[in-house]
């Protein structure tokens, strides 16, 4: 077999540095476009519309279930007026807002953050009194066809812990103390029946 | 241009350096990088730029401009260090292997 020559391997190495070195531009390229995907997924709405909110909330807190139902029904009824962001800022008062938060996240990852966070919400009442709400949350994965190997791993990755922390720290830095609070047109709004004068407002506002 | 190029030319000296592969011009090429660093941040340094970081190295790694100075100095002494005990630093590199194959 003929053996390799210096001028070959020289050759080699440079065209491999030079593969390297794009394929790591391109998998930087392709990882930054699939956080802002995630990102898009948390939300809802057409982009464009005229009343922006961003929402923090903790899956345990009985009013975000009650906000998020109240919003649902509003940009039902006013189609494309709403563009909604959400946001984590889970509450240390309740035993499992970190974790559910998580959860979402992951799901946000596989692209069914809403029928998630849906559900999630829907049985609040009944996962919130458990001492483990993790098989809860397992089975809402199971009944929205997540992939469960790939949840598994997702919740073991620190990077989720992260986006929750820095999320939850981004709060804090808006004065966000309780949930759910809501951001319309950068306005800070404290609670649905707030939230609702707010709309009302804007939508008389944006007839005028 | 020169932005776009250097990186590159820094990139195979290192790694021909690094792999042994044609030692004798890659480790003067090196001198002659690292005498260029030495001058230009040096330069800096002796007019007293307003330079909090020289951007040496991208987004990655902040260090000021002395400090770039330092290691740029000691690393030009140890790429001369190398030059000169040709026989030792040339111990396991890819060149001795070739010589060894083309024997």
């Amino acid at each position: 077999m003929r053996k390799i020559s210096k001028k070959q391997i020289s050759f080699l190495i440079i065209a491999f540095t030079i593969a390297a070195v794009y394929g790591l531009k391109l998998w930087k390229q392709s990882s930054q476009t699939s956080s802002k995907n995630v990102m898009a997924v948390k939300t809802k709405g057409d982009p464009r519309a005229s009343i922006k909110i961003v929402e923090y909330v903790d899956l345990e807190c009985p009013s975000c279930a009650k906000g998020s139902k109240y919003l649902d029904q509003f940009m039902k009824d006013h189609p494309g007026k709403i563009y909604l962001q959400i946001k984590y800022f889970p509450l240390t008062m309740h035993q499992h807002g970190f974790t559910s938060a998580k959860y979402a996240e992951c799901t946000a990852r596989q692209e069914k953050f809403w029928p998630f966070v849906d559900l999630v919400f829907e049985r609040q009442k009944e996962w919130s009194i458990l001492h483990n709400a993790r098989p809860a949350f397992d089975q809402i994965a199971k009944e929205i066809n997540l992939n469960m190997g790939q949840l598994e791993r997702c919740l073991d990755d620190k990077s989720v812990d992260d986006v929750v922390m820095a999320n939850a720290r981004e709060g804090k830095a808006l004065d966000v103390k309780s949930t759910p609070s809501y951001f319309v047109n950068g306005k800070m709004v404290v609670g649905i029946k707030y939230l609702e004068a707010e709309l009302n407002r804007l939508l008389e506002e944006n007839k005028n | 241009m020169v932005a776009k190029i250097l990186p590159w030319v820094e990139l195979f000296i290192g790694l021909f350096v690094v792999l042994g592969l044609w030692l004798d011009i890659s480790l003067r090429a090196a001198l002659i990088l690292f005498m260029g660093f030495i001058l230009v941040v040096g330069q800096a340094l002796i007019r007293h730029l307003p330079l909090t970081e020289c951007g040496c190295f991208g987004g990655l790694i902040s260090l000021p401009p002395y400090v770039v100075f330092m290691m740029d100095s000691c690393a030009l002494c140890l790429t001369g260090l190398l030059i000169l005990k040709k026989d030792q630093s040339h111990g396991f590199s890819l060149d001795r292997y070739f010589e060894k194959d083309n024997k």
